[in-house]
């Protein structure tokens, strides 16, 4: 997706400036780790290049390697050849296609150099697409398991409906989510796709006895914090004179962890999935 | 100048004030002699002095050398020498970057008067220790094909070992010896063997083979007797998605041990035979020189990403302790070599697999250490669950084919016996865990740090906290210690500081 972004963004510059990118047109130092992959001036993919592109991949190349360019019987990988990785616009492509190719049906030199270019924007788009943050690569079929063994799961051995219910806190449920965000929220509620909105609760004992409860805003091995219910900040050294206490709503879900299994996993997911 | 280099690095203890190497030593345990601060006095360390890179969203993930009182440090593209007393900086080398992944940089290596980094455009430079400025660089790896290059190399008599990164484009793993005058290859070993080769049988076809990764990123340790070099290898390509390269994918995700003047391979470990959860094999080496049923042994052990810790003879490669330091729930037995055999069922699948360790890992880069007066390997341990989706159903996945989302971990610092691989002390964080490595001393004390940005020194022995102080950034890198003019001095990474720490 951010490389989809991102070529957006360089598409849009084309337009303003009418010119091919300059090597050094997009800053890379930033943006995630993936944009900085590779040199400062490679390729970067003009996605209106690609389309034209695509109708001279149809036309040339594409009954040897493949609708992917990842090779096929007759015709090797391209989007993993040092022709097309050193490639910049048709500088390498180009003159390998000028030199003569095996098996092209159509002379080299009846591809003009725009249609060159336009090829090369077309295969470097298809390398984009192996990228790990490729659009391309999103989660298939979550939904396999058995909804009715979820619910004896979820009824059962799972504990679930001992703070769950289908007809309460759940009501609706699967019609809110995608199969993947649910089997996430009740795996994960913490940290997946559900950021569980629950406070963990701590309980500070002091020596004297006294004590103090709170929504727990910081705790390490040296240090205690909450908040109050009036909101007043609280923070104690843990010292062997004070007990500290943690009540951390999700802990029966991190407990499931290590029971679930796939299979119950599968089919809770299901489970959930037809609460609407 | 250089067999004085020699001298400390072999010995290990002869000059034990010093940090001349990634490791401190060839043995990788990061264990300073030095026991001025020790269990008795540690109360009483304090700050002497912070050195800030003073370069923007720098990280110093990078393990110092300390030299004749003037420690080297380095991030991407940046290398900076500090006055290993004061904190002041001497100089400070800055490298044109033509791109590449700015991930980290783990280190440099010094000989003599020359000081050499890789960068994340590819490039092994070296530079003159005096005043910083460039001496030569050579391309080590292709840009093009997405790899870059973090590794800090490590100099074994007249070589620059130097290992390369990514994980992007299919690409193959190798490590290299390069000249220290020139730069120039002297051998190159490739992580993927080419057809007619031991180990090829273990992918289904050259085309798998050629494009199988076994990235070369981690540390490498050393054993002058055998004159064998230690390391270990990355995660196989395409990293999530398996089907396309059916088998055992040989060397990635294993230790190696090769002739340190050749590259010729000596032995092989495989910790993750077929791995599809990311887990490069590159953690620290250690070198133990240990007691098995009463017999002196050569040990090479290893707390891995995927969750096991391994013993091995470093002569042979035998096995001798295979046992998780977390619990995992990935491999469902051994084989004959004491390797873990994977569950299928715990590939990435299209619904998911729920698998422990995440992708992250039990443990990663943050190196390890070894005290040899406890017998115990120290290391910062998680244990994380993720779900893992196989995106790219294809005969021929290319690049990722899949990922794993969301999760849940706790982290601790685990002391481990390693005539056995039983935790003997444990220290769970309850600030989380940091990506902070371990310095073991003679002091009896261990310095690592938390996810709340506490510095902390634990007594080796049975993991009681003695110290600690918070840095406000997490620890980002491995302490070390040194001694000039007589004083210890305890250095430690926090974000874009360097802090020294001394008892008055």
């Amino acid at each position: 997706m951010k490389n989809a972004l991102w070529c957006a963004g360089v598409a849009v510059a084309l337009c303003l400036s009418g010119q091919e990118p300059a090597p050094q047109a997009v800053p890379k130092k930033g943006g995630s780790l993936l944009d900085q992959a590779g040199s400062d001036d490679k390729h970067v993919v003009d996605p209106e290049a690609a389309e034209r592109g695509r109708k001279t991949y149809i036309a040339e190349c594409i009954t040897c390697h493949g609708s992917t360019a990842r090779g096929a019987q007759n015709g090797p990988d391209l989007v993993r050849s040092l022709t097309l990785l050193h490639d910049r616009y048709g500088s390498t492509i180009g003159p390998f296609l000028k030199k003569g190719h095996p098996t092209q049906s159509t002379p080299s030199g009846d591809l003009s150099e725009a249609q060159v270019k336009d090829l090369a924007h077309f295969i470097h788009a298809r390398l984009d697409d192996t990228l790990r943050t490729s659009p391309t690569f999103h989660a298939q079929n979550i939904l396999t398991g058995d909804a009715r063994a979820g619910e004896a799961y979820f009824n059962g051995v799972g504990g679930c409906s001992g703070c769950h219910s289908a007809a309460g806190d759940l009501k609706g449920f699967g019609g809110k989510y995608d199969a993947i965000d649910i089997q996430q929220r009740f795996m994960f509620p913490r940290t997946g796709f559900g950021r569980g909105h629950k406070q963990t609760m701590v309980t500070v004992t002091l020596a004297s006895g006294a004590s103090f409860t709170g929504t727990l805003d910081k705790i390490d091995d040296f240090d205690v914090s909450l908040r109050d219910a009036d909101g007043v900040y609280r923070s104690w050294a843990r010292t062997s004179a004070v007990t500290v206490k943690v009540d951390d709503p999700f802990e029966a879900h991190h407990r499931l962890l290590d029971s679930i299994g796939d299979k119950n996993m599968h089919d809770v997911t299901a489970y959930l999935e037809g609460l609407k | 100048m250089k067999k004085a280099a020699c001298a400390v690095l072999i010995a290990g203890t002869l000059f034990a004030q010093t940090w001349p190497t990634y490791s401190g030593d060839y043995t990788g345990r990061r264990f300073s002699p030095l026991k001025q601060i020790d269990t008795s006095n540690v109360k009483a360390l304090s700050l002497a002095w912070i050195y800030r890179v003073n370069s923007p969203g720098q990280v110093v993930k990078s393990t110092p050398l300390e030299i004749g009182g003037i420690l080297y440090l380095s991030s991407p593209d940046n290398v900076w020498a500090v006055d290993a007393r004061s904190g002041r900086e001497i100089w400070h080398h800055t490298h044109q970057s033509k791109g590449g992944i700015h991930i980290g940089n783990r280190g440099v290596a010094v000989t003599g008067n020359w000081l050499y980094f890789e960068t994340p455009d590819c490039q092994l430079v070296s530079l003159n220790t005096k005043d910083g400025k460039e001496r030569w660089h050579q391309s080590i790896c292709d840009l093009d094909r997405m790899y870059y290059a973090s590794v800090a190399p490590v100099i074994v008599k007249n070589h620059v070992l130097v290992g390369v990164s990514g994980d992007d484009l299919d690409i193959p793993g190798y490590y290299e010896s390069r000249d220290p005058e020139t730069g120039e290859l002297q051998w190159h070993w490739s992580v993927v063997p080419k057809k007619g080769e031991p180990g090829f049988e273990t992918w289904p076809n050259e085309d798998a083979a050629a494009h199988g990764g076994g990235m070369t990123w981690g540390p490498t340790s050393y054993d002058p007797e055998l004159n064998l070099i230690y390391f270990g290898t990355g995660n196989p390509q395409p990293v999530v998605a398996g089907q396309g390269r059916v088998g055992d994918n040989l060397y990635t995700a294993s230790i190696v041990a090769l002739n340190a003047d050749t590259g010729k391979m000596a032995w092989y470990f495989q910790p993750s035979p077929h791995d599809t959860h990311d887990w490069d094999n590159v953690e620290a080496p250690v070198l133990i020189d240990g007691t098995i049923e009463g017999k002196p042994r050569k040990l090479l052990a290893m707390a891995c990403r995927n969750g096991w810790f391994f013993v091995l003879d470093r002569v042979t490669g035998k096995n001798i302790v295979s046992k998780e330091y977390v619990k995992t729930n990935w491999v469902k037995g051994l084989d004959g070599r004491g390797q873990p055999i994977p569950n299928n069922a715990k590939e990435p699948q299209i619904d998911g697999s729920l698998v422990s360790p995440n992708q992250g890992g039990a443990a990663n880069w943050p190196p390890p250490a070894y005290d040899p007066d406890t017998g115990l390997f120290y290391v910062n341990a998680t244990r994380a669950f993720s779900i893992w989706y196989l995106y790219d159903l294809s005969d021929k996945p290319e690049g990722w084919g899949g990922t794993d989302r969301g999760g849940w971990s706790e982290a601790m610092l685990q002391a481990i016996d390693y005539k056995t691989g039983a935790i003997r002390w444990s220290h769970k964080w309850d600030g989380g865990g940091a990506r902070a490595g371990i310095l073991s001393t003679a002091g009896n004390l261990i310095f690592t740090g938390d996810g709340a940005g506490n510095f902390v020194a634990f007594d080796a022995r049975d993991g009681k906290a003695l110290w600690h102080a918070n840095l406000a950034s997490q620890v980002s890198n491995a302490p070390i210690a040194y001694e000039v003019d007589g004083s210890e001095y305890v250095v430690v990474g926090a974000g874009d500081s360097l802090l020294g720490f001394t008892v008055h």
